[in-house]
């Protein structure tokens, strides 16, 4: 079966920004979350899959066809949710359905009515009434409703309740189980993604930091605490990234049985690592880095 | 690329249709305001046509729904040949309502509104037409270039500059001592040339575009110009990061 998603020497150059070389896969019937902080790129790769912005160099393939190529095809394939609301403000909900539904040839209108009933959506309201909140569900509505086989969502769970938010990843995780359908989103709410992704990757700067299984990061990756001898030159090679706070070190091991095998007896605390810690430390920002701190 | 494109049209028309009604009311009583001048009332008439077929891109504008349309299914093309087809419906419904108002304002006001009778011609509705579609296939390429508003900037520069020269061209094309307007003593300076201009056109719409010859000259001139403005659109739009 077709991956998903695949992502080669993706490159796009801004004045200011470029986007270098990012290579990733998802796989049928996964979620992936793209992490990183403000200005990663996770928005541009997001919108270079959806030809919204055009690529410099590299290939992008969703369920098999080049998005260029066969940029309809592939596009038809896709449901998004853009991070800002694009619906024109004074229709009403009930109208963006029948808007849309002439793009596919696979909409489904009573799915649509299905969701926005499920979503609490009043199909007679006008989108400039909806909250930011309700506006993602109502972009998620349209996304959801001609059974694409790709679904893309950037921040969508920014704005909504944490009962929504819940529902979501739920729904999320639901419309994988067909073993066709797969995710991409990318999110500051790293919660989120420990709960629902099958894989992470991780931008910062624009360059792609890793793609990987959730639970192979979350197996192996592992914050490293202690006092400054666990940071001479020998041992920096573990770490990813060191931050030096008021009561020690903490650095990022990508291999925490190693870590545990070269620290036995300095002193040194080895924790798992959570998602966030990930963002925070390969974020970069004050005090991030990889040489070794000074007393 | 069809597809994309009539669902685009689709949208546009669905999205506008709450200003149909409006627009045609106001439509009528711009026209009612100028109907003494049947030059006044076709250059109001195409002017507004114009206005009425890019109020879709300014209301995408305003929602910034255009990476909404890139990310449907479908092309940059697509949404180029959308705008374009667009452009041609609205077009030719404003010439409908413009010809249905003329007649009905020259019914209902006979006395002053004697000049409408010529604008319901087929050179009536060819200068319309002409007008009115120059205008926005003149705007079109700008506006993919750049956006709505500085594309409208660059247009109304871009405009003015066209509008210098067709003036200035116009009166080289009327046949010497044929318009005796053209024969009285000019006014002085830019003025003066913009009056010539005007009374050239006026002639030339009078007398020359009922012509088949012409009238199918003209045609093909604009066809040329609409498919080098489409050529420009498409190309414009292919590289634009929305």
């Amino acid at each position: 079966m077709e991956n998903a998603l695949e992502i080669r020497n993706l490159r796009k150059e801004y004045p200011g920004f470029t986007l270098r070389d990012v290579s990733f896969t998802l796989p049928p019937g996964a979620i992936m979350g793209l992490i990183g902080p403000n200005g990663a790129g996770k928005t541009t790769v997001i919108k270079l899959i959806l030809n919204v912005v055009r690529r410099t160099s590299g290939e992008v393939r969703v369920l098999g066809l080049d998005n260029l190529a066969r940029e309809a095809e592939a596009k038809s394939r896709i449901g998004f949710v853009l991070d800002e609301s694009p619906f024109t403000g004074f229709l009403r909900v009930g109208t963006i359905g029948s808007v849309v539904a002439p793009y596919y040839a696979t909409w489904d209108a009573g799915r649509f009515r299905d969701l926005c009933r499920e979503f609490d959506l009043p199909r007679g309201q006008r989108v400039n009434a909806l909250s930011r909140g309700m506006k993602m569900k109502l972009a998620l509505a349209v996304a959801l409703s001609h059974s694409a086989g790709l679904i893309l969502l950037d921040e969508p769970t920014s704005g909504l309740d944490p009962v929504f938010r819940r529902e979501l990843l739920d729904r999320l995780q639901g419309l994988i189980q067909d073993g066709r359908t797969s995710v991409l989103f990318s999110t500051h709410i790293t919660s989120d993604l420990e709960r629902v992704a099958d894989y992470i990757a991780c931008l910062r700067d624009g360059e792609l930091l890793f793609s990987s299984t959730r639970d192979e990061i979350l197996d192996n990756w592992g914050l490293v605490k202690g006092g400054p001898d666990l940071f001479t030159d020998g041992h920096m090679d573990l770490y990813r990234s060191v931050r030096s706070g008021p009561y020690g070190w903490t650095a990022l091991t990508a291999d925490r049985d190693q870590a545990r095998r070269r620290l036995a007896g300095k002193g040194a605390a080895i924790e798992p690592v959570r998602l966030d810690d990930l963002v925070f430390f390969l974020g970069g920002g004050p005090g991030a880095g990889r040489e070794r701190p000074h007393d | 690329m069809i597809r994309p494109a009539v669902a685009l049209l689709r949208k546009d028309l669905r999205t506008t249709r709450i200003f149909w009604a409006p627009m045609a009311f106001s439509y009528g009583v711009f026209l009612l305001v100028v109907m003494e001048s049947r030059w006044a009332f076709l250059g109001t008439g195409a002017a507004l046509a114009f206005v009425a077929a890019v109020a879709v891109l300014a209301i995408d504008d305003r929602y910034m729904s255009e990476p909404l349309n890139a990310a449907l299914p479908g092309t940059r093309r697509g949404l180029v040949g959308g705008r374009y087809l667009g452009l041609a419906v609205v077009t030719a419904a404003a010439l409908a309502l413009f010809l249905a108002f003329a007649a009905l304002i020259r019914a209902g006001f006979a006395d002053r509104a004697a000049g409408l009778s010529a604008l319901l011609t087929v050179q009536g509705a060819a200068a319309f037409l002409i007008g009115a579609s120059l205008a926005g296939i003149v705007f079109l390429p700008f506006y993919f270039r750049s956006g709505f508003w500085r594309g409208l900037w660059s247009f109304l520069a871009a405009g003015l500059g066209l509008a210098i020269a067709i003036l200035y061209a116009a009166p080289r094309l009327v046949p010497a001592g044929a318009c005796p307007l053209l024969q009285a003593r000019p006014a002085a300076g830019a003025f003066g040339a913009t009056i010539r201009g005007l009374r050239a056109l006026a002639w030339l719409v009078d007398n020359a575009l009922g012509r088949p010859p012409v009238f199918a000259a003209a045609a093909a001139v604009v066809a040329a110009l609409i498919f080098a403005s489409y050529r420009l659109s498409v190309r414009f739009y292919a590289n634009r990061d929305l």
